[in-house]
């Protein structure tokens, strides 16, 4: 007995060093792999699903999503009877009839109809389909869409108006960044000039003699650098001529960005904008003491000036304002707050009379008043989750909002300010996680104060295009920039810093406590939260609709090239595939690109996915590259980032346009 | 002088671009001058001069550009000039302006955009408003422009090391130089947009005229190869130097 217990002692432990030998001799063969894959020495064991394991086919924004009944847009009829809704997740307008709340005929309309338009004759209703850069007539006799033509890329917004020149239709292609013009009869574009920086939305004056568009994200103006980085950004209000599609003037908002709403007040010639006021070049840590964000309304006058008035209050905020409405009749402004699910009442004879007797300096300084908004706010309505845009009947007396995560119509009485119903679309969607996860993203409730919802910062999931003082360092005034969501699935790490393991540390109580200051989101939202992220898919490419075009397979040949042209090999540590290995274009390991600036604490930094990169500017950990361009002709002399000194011009340009395509 | 007088020996020498004034009918009377017989060009009757008395910040003028609701602008040594009520205003590096020295002017007139090429980079003026492109940030092959036009959607840009192409609706960039056309030698001086094509002037290549439906370059050169500049001595003449070039109305 006593020389069986030692032999099976002596078996185990084998057994055991066998099992630690072979995992140690696992590790290495591991270690070595990574290694000589990626040409680096100082990578220690990383997991296969750096590099394996995932294929497109896998990650959850290429699945399916449920459609829901989602009013994107609103439109009354002349008579006030019908109105007409874009759901946009359908592929459908629906016609719905006021009196009775019933839907009355629906048409298919593919390609996201995002927003709708009625001619003066109320004959035919226009229809924005952004996933298909195209604007379709429906015909309100038959409902059948007919004739459509083709606008810039992702049309989410348009206005009609009358000129002496003919009916006019103006559109705020949000993809490409211009305006489409065009005439009725036939509808056909007659120009398309540029815009600011993601046009959003559009109102006509009456008389058609101008068209505002409000442009969602700020210019940078200074073209390179960490100049260009600390500079205070702003965005623009195009104001245009319908007739010919002259640009007029190009108004600049200081200090604003995420202007989604626009509408024209005619007793005053006041064009109204809602904005964001973002305060991104002071330490985020301010949320605490509030106002890192807070919404504001830009009034612009018949001179051409603007003054910027706070929609706010000093401990509470209606966050993401974005459609608007102006009550001609009763001198009301109506602006909806997507994230605070209100909606803002401002008297407009109070506002003009507050205007009338304030001085210059009081103008100039009115935002950075959040008590001044008692002067002329009357009041907010109460509204289901996430309300975008709003509609008056012609007659003024109903405001109609689009509740667009709640699948409702919620119809106000202007008199009296109060609900007098809903119209239900559909159930609201509660039991699909990535509808509930949408709901977490867009509401500010999250933050202190409710100051602002993650869709603040990554309108549409997507980037703001500007960086912010995160306090990574931990003393401040260090900027990053800011990351896209679209395609985030399966990138992680996350933060520039690769900090965070997956989604659900990164939304979880650290960034609570750090940012959003205030509660962390209960787990079940959280888990509804990253399905949500997961299933937002890359940026749309509108590079490519076909094969590649002989530049961009030239471009491709150049992104997996292992050897320059003259045949000197590329290491493999500096070849752009190693790193940015498909199918995410990254190997998710952290890189050192010679991008550390002089704040910075560290050489290595997350090496980010390409997916949409062409649409997500800036780029490098902390936004000092506007372009692509930038990131080898100013930011990599050093060979660094990749072997590019070889390249001329020619073959720059064409690994740009590959890079655009995916 | 020469390159000149050799444009205009090329134009002659390709049928369809000669002067329609050769197939013109007999000359009539001008109704403002009656005794002048009717030509098929204006007569400038009168000049106007504008000097530093005038508010311009330069005498050294690069070009001129009357747009379409006639407005004079005037690309100087020292920024560009707009001329509004009777003066002159002028926008420079102050203003956004990529550089001081204006060397050509186009206007789109779809939209009433202003492209202004300089000594360093080339500058879309909208509506009070400058972008500006440079090699180092876009697609733009040199900061030095000599030369802009608009064809369709496209503008064309001659630089100090090949032609750019900007394709103003994608964005997206192309380049026209010494490795993938015609062209002997990079540096592109001129570009005029015709109907339905391009002429680009080349030092050492001539003219070289774009078909944009067939994607081609067709070469013209110094027939004779008499016309040429002898720069270095032992080191051989240099043909087919196209400074400058214009079309208009059928004419180059």
């Amino acid at each position: 007995m006593r020389l069986k217990f030692p032999k099976r002692l002596i078996s185990i432990i084998s057994i055991l060093l066998s099992g630690v030998l072979l995992a140690e001799a696992g590790r290495r063969l591991a270690v070595w792999h990574v290694n000589h894959q990626t040409g680096r020495n100082d990578l220690q064991f990383v997991s296969c699903h750096h590099c394996h394991l995932v294929r497109k086919e896998w990650l959850p924004w290429t699945r399916k999503k449920p459609p829901h009944a989602s009013p994107a847009d609103i439109v009354a009829s002349l008579d006030s009877r019908h109105i007409y809704v874009a759901m946009h997740e359908m592929d459908e307008v629906w016609e719905i009839d006021l009196s009775s709340r019933q839907v009355k005929r629906k048409t298919s309309v593919p390609g996201r109809p995002t927003a709708l338009a009625l001619d003066s004759a109320n004959r035919f209703l226009y229809v924005a389909c952004r996933g298909t850069d195209r604007v379709t007539a429906i015909s309100l006799d038959t409902f059948k869409p007919g004739e459509w033509a083709e606008v810039g890329v992702e049309p989410v917004a348009l206005a009609a108006c009358q000129t002496p020149s003919g009916p006019r239709l103006i559109v705020a292609n949000q993809g490409s960044d211009d305006i489409s013009v065009l005439s009725l009869n036939p509808l056909r574009e007659i120009c398309r000039p540029i815009a600011g920086r993601q046009p959003s939305a559009v109102v006509c004056a009456p008389d058609g003699s101008q068209a505002w568009i409000a442009n969602r994200l700020a210019i940078p103006t200074k073209p390179i650098g960490y100049d260009r980085m600390m500079q205070v950004h702003s965005c623009e209000i195009t104001v245009l001529e319908p007739a010919q599609g002259r640009i007029l003037r190009r108004t600049q908002l200081q200090s604003a960005h995420l202007s989604e709403g626009a509408a024209y007040y005619p007793e005053n010639q006041w064009a109204l904008v809602p904005f964001v006021k973002v305060q991104n070049l002071v330490p985020i840590t301010q949320v605490a003491q509030g106002w890192v964000m807070s919404s504001g309304l830009a009034v612009e006058t018949a001179a051409g000036s603007v003054i910027q008035i706070p929609l706010d209050e000093a401990n509470n905020y209606y966050a993401d304002p974005s459609g608007i409405a102006v009550d001609a009749v009763n001198h009301r402004a109506f602006i909806v707050s997507g994230g605070s699910d209100a909606i803002t009442v401002v008297d407009l004879d109070k506002l003009s009379k507050w205007l009338e007797q304030a001085g210059e300096q009081q103008r100039e300084q009115a935002i950075e008043d959040l008590s001044l908004s008692g002067e002329y706010v009357t009041c907010r309505i109460p509204t289901a989750r996430n309300p975008k845009r709003l509609a008056l009947t012609p007659d003024n007396s109903l405001l109609l909002v689009a509740e667009r995560l709640n699948d409702t119509i919620l119809i106000i009485d202007t008199r009296s300010c109060q609900p007098l119903g809903r119209i239900v679309l559909g159930d609201g969607g509660l039991k699909d996680p990535i509808r509930r996860g949408e709901r977490v993203f867009t509401d500010a409730r999250y933050t202190f104060q409710n100051q602002f919802s993650c869709r603040s910062c990554h309108p549409d999931g997507h980037v703001d295009g500007l960086s912010y003082d995160f306090d990574s360092d931990g003393i401040g005034d260090n900027l990053v920039d800011n990351r896209s969501l679209l395609g985030v699935a399966f990138s992680g790490p996350f933060k520039w810093t690769g900090k965070n393991p997956s989604l659900e540390v990164q939304c979880g109580p650290r960034f609570a406590k750090v940012l959003m200051r205030t509660d962390p989101i209960p787990p079940s939202q959280l888990k509804d939260l990253t399905s949500y992220l997961k299933s937002l898919s890359p940026a749309r490419v509108v590079a490519q609709k076909g094969p590649l075009t002989p530049a961009q397979e030239r471009g491709r040949q150049i992104f997996f090239a292992t050897h320059t042209p003259d045949g000197t090999p590329i290491p493999l540590y500096n070849r752009c595939s190693t790193c940015h290995r498909p199918p995410l274009y990254s190997n998710r390991l952290m890189a050192n690109v010679g991008s550390r600036g002089p704040r910075d604490s560290t050489d290595y930094f997350d090496t980010p996915h390409l997916l949409g990169i062409g649409a997500s500017a800036p780029y490098l950990h902390d936004g000092r590259a506007a372009t692509l361009e930038e990131l080898w002709t100013v930011y990599n002399t050093n060979d660094v980032h990749g072997v590019s000194s070889y390249m001329n011009k020619i073959q720059l340009n064409d690994l740009i346009e590959f890079l655009k395509t995916l | 002088m020469k390159t000149k007088l050799f444009v205009a020996l090329i134009a002659c020498c390709i049928p369809w671009l000669s002067p329609k004034a050769t197939a013109a009918t007999a000359p009539a009377p001008s109704p403002h001058n009656p005794s002048r017989p009717k030509l098929p060009f204006p007569i400038i009757e009168r000049f106007e001069n504008f000097g530093i008395a005038d508010g311009m910040p330069s005498h050294k003028i690069h070009c001129v550009l009357v747009t379409h609701d006639g407005t004079l602008l005037v690309g100087t040594a020292k920024g560009l000039l707009i001329r509004e009520n009777g003066k002159f205003r002028k926008l420079g590096t102050e203003h956004g302006l990529s550089h001081q020295i204006v060397l050509c002017l186009a206007e789109d007139q779809r939209n009433g955009d202003i492209w202004i090429g300089t000594m360093r980079g080339l500058n879309r003026y909208s509506a009070g408003r400058i972008n500006s492109y440079f090699q180092t940030t876009s697609g733009l092959p040199n900061n030095i422009i000599y030369g802009v036009a608009l064809f369709g959607d496209t503008l064309w840009v001659a630089t100090a090391a090949g032609c750019g192409v900007l394709d103003l609706k994608t964005g997206s960039w192309k380049i026209y130089d010494h490795t993938n056309s015609q062209m002997h030698e990079p540096w592109v001086y001129s570009v005029a947009a015709a109907n339905d094509r391009i002429f680009v002037g080349v030092w050492g290549s001539g003219i070289l005229e774009y078909e944009p439906l067939r994607g081609v370059f067709k070469e013209y050169r110094d027939p004779d190869g008499d016309f040429h500049f002898d720069l270095v001595p032992d080191d051989g003449p240099v043909n087919d130097i196209t400074a400058w070039l214009s079309w208009s109305d059928g004419l180059l």
